[in-house]
């Protein structure tokens, strides 16, 4: 029998219908014998209730004169109960006062859960876990995003502003705010109880929010199942699959279209959010010639076609429709937008971060920095994968010869060099050196001054080689990331075979200190997924 | 048509008392609430106690010959209240009225799987059901009492009527075979 048609019968028990359901339900007890079947259940049961609920409760009455109202002081009792249980379950553990949340600091016992990350992140002073370890006790997130990790290896990304307590390993109370539970094998079970619903996992990714004020809690199953449970009963309202969402409208169980919770970041995501800032920051400094962040938004169509109004010049007559724009976002740029042919987008640092992938032989961009410099300073987060040539170009100016280009590459053994024409000497060699398969910050410091031209080269911030020549401005023309054409072979040359993230030039020679902060603010640390023991 | 005899009277009081469910459950079919379905049964119970002197075989008979007689109430009460709005169609009263009149022992045996599938459920959810079914208590209030809306709290009872029907029948099966 249709569920619709149960629901019909049960509204006509309960006395709620309307105009169209009485004639709806004239038609299908008219028509089905099996909805007369149903309704003759129904009708017998609520008999037998209203029969049962006229009665005193028979064990205390058969002791004493009972209480004409003792079966409602009894039901009432429970139902106190009830929600005494749930307020303690709200309110679980108070004895945390934490200050001021910090992420440094360490816990002598292993906790229930880790913040492994958190972005603008802000605790209420009464609520907010003493340092990165939290146990059970209610929690209020005033602002931001935060990264949880469970003992079991549960991930929970929360934004505030969002009331939740941690009841155990297995269970977060979620009062107010929004949380995307990613949860393994090990933590099956886990399950976010809201004031209307339970939201057990089955083996899944899912989102939660809850609006007390709305009086709304949403589900939405990413992967994986989820059951909708009646809380302190357990009463199993309806299970969700694949991209199947629920809505608990003032605690009524509503049919919900699946929605993309992109707007929660995934884990490891929150490092991309805060190294965004960062980047907004670096892209204001007038000094900085040419940025290139890979920037990719979901909704953006990032593949802008190269036209004539960002190619460098000389590449108008060249026009290609496999050719396409990548944005010099620097506030005060001296090099024109990128032309990206053949590299394609991959992967980044983090999550949502993305690269571009130089593997293909022909792979590159090109780009022209304008003007000459006395100073220069190139930095890029690099990947390499192999290096199947002898010379991997991280950036070359086309050609070889003319005074004031640059070639600033790596090789087999590990070498970092930043080559001039006339600068092309044997470098002095430092123990820090490239390695493969892992993101690096590498960079090129060109300074001339009175006593000649230097390059200085540095992985993460450590030297790894420097190169000296007589004074020579810096001119390097047109260029490309990630590739070199050969003008005598009339071929492609030392591609990189593996990704660039992030890449930056500034006309000026920073200091070690800052290309330190550079390297800092740019690591991957937080993404990497370590499992608590 | 005479009462029955006095030691008839004990008989009658004794069948009574054991058929009282079903037969309400009977009337419930044919009525819309509850308040209708104590009008009927005292008027059935009237005419029954009227009649049963003339019943062959109250034993075995007294549970069905009782429906018989609260159907013809059932469709009397539907003419006195004829101004009323009812809101099932005559026909299909007497439809399911008429289906229902062969059901009485599968009543009887599924009435009393009721408390085994209370008690399969939480007690505070059989109290919170029972609660709602006590006329001194409105729906409303509970429903403040529970910091739900009235219609979350419907919601609520639907599905735990669902659940009780599901077990008494699930119970009542397991009985049969």
């Amino acid at each position: 029998m249709k569920q619709a048609d149960q629901y019909l019968i049960d509204r006509y028990i309960q006395g709620n219908l309307s105009e169209e359901d009485i004639v709806a339900i004239n038609q299908l007890l008219d028509s089905s014998r099996e909805a007369r079947d149903y309704f003759r259940k129904a009708t017998l049961l609520d008999s037998a209730l209203h029969e049962k609920a006229s009665l005193p409760l028979p064990e205390i009455a058969s002791r004493n004169q009972p209480h004409p109202l003792l079966p409602w002081m009894v039901a009432a009792a429970c139902l106190v109960l009830a929600l005494i249980a749930w307020s303690k379950k709200l309110s679980h553990n108070h004895e945390y006062h934490g200050q001021k949340f910090t992420s440094n600091g360490h816990h002598q016992t292993q906790p229930i859960a880790q913040l492994i990350d958190f972005y603008k992140a802000e605790f209420s002073s009464n609520h907010a876990p003493k340092h990165s370890a939290l146990d059970k006790g209610l929690y209020e997130l005033k602002s931001g995003f935060i990264e949880l990790q469970y003992k079991n290896n549960a991930r929970i990304l929360m934004e505030g502003p969002a009331t939740f307590s941690i009841v155990d390993e297995l269970n977060m109370n979620l009062t107010q705010g929004k949380v995307r539970a990613v949860i393994p094998q090990s933590a099956h079970g886990f399950t976010v109880h809201t004031e209307d619903a339970d939201f057990v996992d089955l083996g899944t990714e899912f989102f939660v929010s809850a609006n007390p004020v709305k009086k709304l809690s949403q589900v939405d199953v990413l992967s994986g199942e989820v059951n909708v449970v009646e809380p302190g009963s357990q009463e199993l309202l309806k299970n969700l699959k694949y991209r199947q969402s629920a809505r608990l409208d003032s605690g009524i169980l509503k049919k919900s279209a699946f929605v993309q919770r992109t707007q929660l970041p995934i884990p490891g995501q929150l490092s991309t959010l805060r190294w965004l800032d960062h980047a907004r920051k670096m892209a204001s400094d007038s000094s900085l010639i040419a940025y290139f962040p890979m920037l990719r938004w979901e909704d953006e169509n990032i593949d802008t076609p190269a036209d004539k109004t960002c190619m460098p010049k000389g590449f108008t007559e060249k026009e290609n429709l496999n050719w396409y724009r990548l944005r010099n976002f620097a506030s005060n740029p001296r090099a024109s937008h990128g032309v990206r042919s053949i590299a394609s987008w991959s992967s980044g640092r983090w999550p949502k971060k993305y690269s571009q992938d130089f593997s293909n032989p022909k792979a590159r961009i090109d780009f022209e920095i304008y003007g000459s410099f006395k100073e220069m300073t190139i930095a890029a987060w690099i990947n390499i994968n192999q290096q199947p040539n002898e010379l991997t170009s991280i950036l070359s100016s086309d050609g070889w010869g003319t005074p004031g280009q640059i070639h600033f590459k790596s090789n087999r053994a590990g070498g970092l060099h930043c080559s001039m024409p006339s600068i092309n000497s044997l470098p002095s060699e430092y123990a820090s050196s490239v390695t493969n398969n892992r993101w690096i910050f590498v960079s090129a410091q060109i300074q001339t001054t009175e006593s000649g031209t230097t390059s200085l080269c540095r992985v993460n911030g450590e030297k790894t080689s420097i190169m000296k020549g007589p004074i020579t401005k810096i001119e390097p023309g047109k260029v490309k990331m990630g590739n070199w054409y050969d003008n005598n072979l009339n071929k492609f040359e030392r591609n990189l075979c593996g990704k660039i993230d992030e890449f930056m030039i500034w006309d000026r020679y920073l200091s070690a200190k800052e290309i330190k902060d550079f390297f800092e603010a740019g690591t991957p640390k937080a993404p990497t997924f370590v499992a608590l023991k | 048509m005479t009462p029955p005899p006095s030691d008839s009277s004990e008989d009658f009081l004794r069948l009574h008392a054991k058929h009282e469910p079903q037969i309400r459950a009977f009337v419930r079919s044919g009525v819309q609430n509850n308040e209708s379905v104590a009008e009927i049964m005292q008027e059935t119970s009237i005419v029954a106690w009227q009649k049963f002197s003339d019943l062959q075989k109250p034993e075995s008979d007294f549970g069905k010959w009782m429906c018989v007689i609260a159907r013809y109430e059932i469709l009397k009460y539907r003419q006195t209240k004829a101004r009323d709005r009812m809101i099932l169609d005559q026909s299909i009263v007497e439809k399911i009225t008429a289906e229902a009149l062969d059901d009485s022992n599968i009543r009887e045996k599924y009435l009393s799987t009721l408390d085994q599938c209370l008690g399969k459920i939480s007690k505070a959810n059989s109290n919170l059901l029972l609660l709602a079914y006590d006329p001194s208590q409105s729906i409303k209030a509970i429903a403040k009492s529970l910091r739900k809306t009235p219609d979350a709290l419907y919601q609520k009872l639907r599905r735990l009527r669902l659940k009780l029907t599901e077990c008494m029948s699930a119970e009542h099966s397991l009985d049969q075979s």
